[in-house]
């Protein structure tokens, strides 16, 4: 399955994309997230150390994310950005929408500050 | 290994044997290629979405169903070369009825305007053996962009 999702507080989850996000996960990436999103999450850092493969079934399951908890004033960022995936993001200029720090700690000190999603 | 057709026959491993490749390639990577990392990663990026294509949608009528990748450098950047004995597919007609995104953020039909959007003088045609062929071009120093609506 490749990713991990693991509770931060109430509020935050902090999913290990590991090395694929692309067309074979994509759809579990989606399922395990809703079931946190249920628990109450609404805040997702995305962690992409290591992560090779982001391809557009995998953005699509984060476009997915992202609907279901901007609803909720909820937030999705990225964290610790692998090349492959900051060609992803130059490809399709999601830095628009969703933010990126160099650490999944940097991003959940931002969460925590209540720092807004959008520039 | 560049400048190399590499064959793939197993459809079911195809896409970690392709992107297994393409580590390969980076891991021999020099700042005195003539073409930039990230010139790499974006053909691995329009290679992959092409070979998921093939995975999941393309109908091979031959007992072997085999795919080659080949990527060969030249000064200002990749040229890209993805050959298949499958039956084909009509890329130019559904590039000229989709255009364009027209979904905000959609969750699924983006990966063939990934690829256009990866790749200059994008083409699809008979390989010269046979088969099916895209071959595509990156350059060094391109700023590929695909228009998505986020609102």
């Amino acid at each position: 399955m490749s990713f991990k999702i693991e509770p931060h507080d109430q509020d935050t989850a902090v999913v290990t994309v590991g090395k694929t996000l692309d067309f074979r996960n994509a759809e579990a990436f989606k399922t395990a997230c809703q079931e946190h999103v249920d628990a109450g999450k609404h805040n997702f850092i995305l962690d992409f150390t290591d992560t090779g493969i982001l391809d557009s079934t995998g953005l699509g399951s984060i476009f997915s994310l992202y609907r279901k908890v901007s609803p909720l004033n909820g937030q999705v960022v990225f964290a610790s950005i692998s090349r492959p995936v900051q060609v992803v993001v130059q490809l399709t200029r999601t830095y628009k929408v969703f933010r990126q720090f160099p650490t999944v700690e940097d991003a959940l000190e931002a969460l925590q500050q209540g720092i807004p999603s959008h520039r | 290994m560049y400048n190399t057709m590499h064959y793939f026959t197993d459809l079911d491993t195809i896409v970690d044997d392709v992107h297994g490749l393409f580590d390969r390639w980076q891991s021999q990577y020099s700042e005195q290629e003539p073409f930039s990392l990230d010139t790499l990663l974006t053909a691995q990026l329009a290679v992959h979405e092409w070979v998921a294509n093939l995975q999941r949608h393309a109908r091979f009528a031959v007992a072997h169903p085999r795919v080659g990748v080949c990527v060969s450098p030249s000064n200002n950047g990749l040229a890209c070369v993805v050959e298949d004995n499958s039956v084909g597919f009509d890329l130019a007609t559904y590039l000229a009825d989709n255009p364009e995104l027209t979904d905000i953020m959609p969750e699924r039909g983006m990966g063939l305007h990934w690829i256009n959007a990866c790749a200059n003088d994008l083409r699809y045609q008979q390989a010269p053996e046979g088969g099916q062929q895209l071959a595509f071009f990156v350059g060094a120093n391109q700023d590929s962009c695909l228009d998505i609506q986020f609102s």
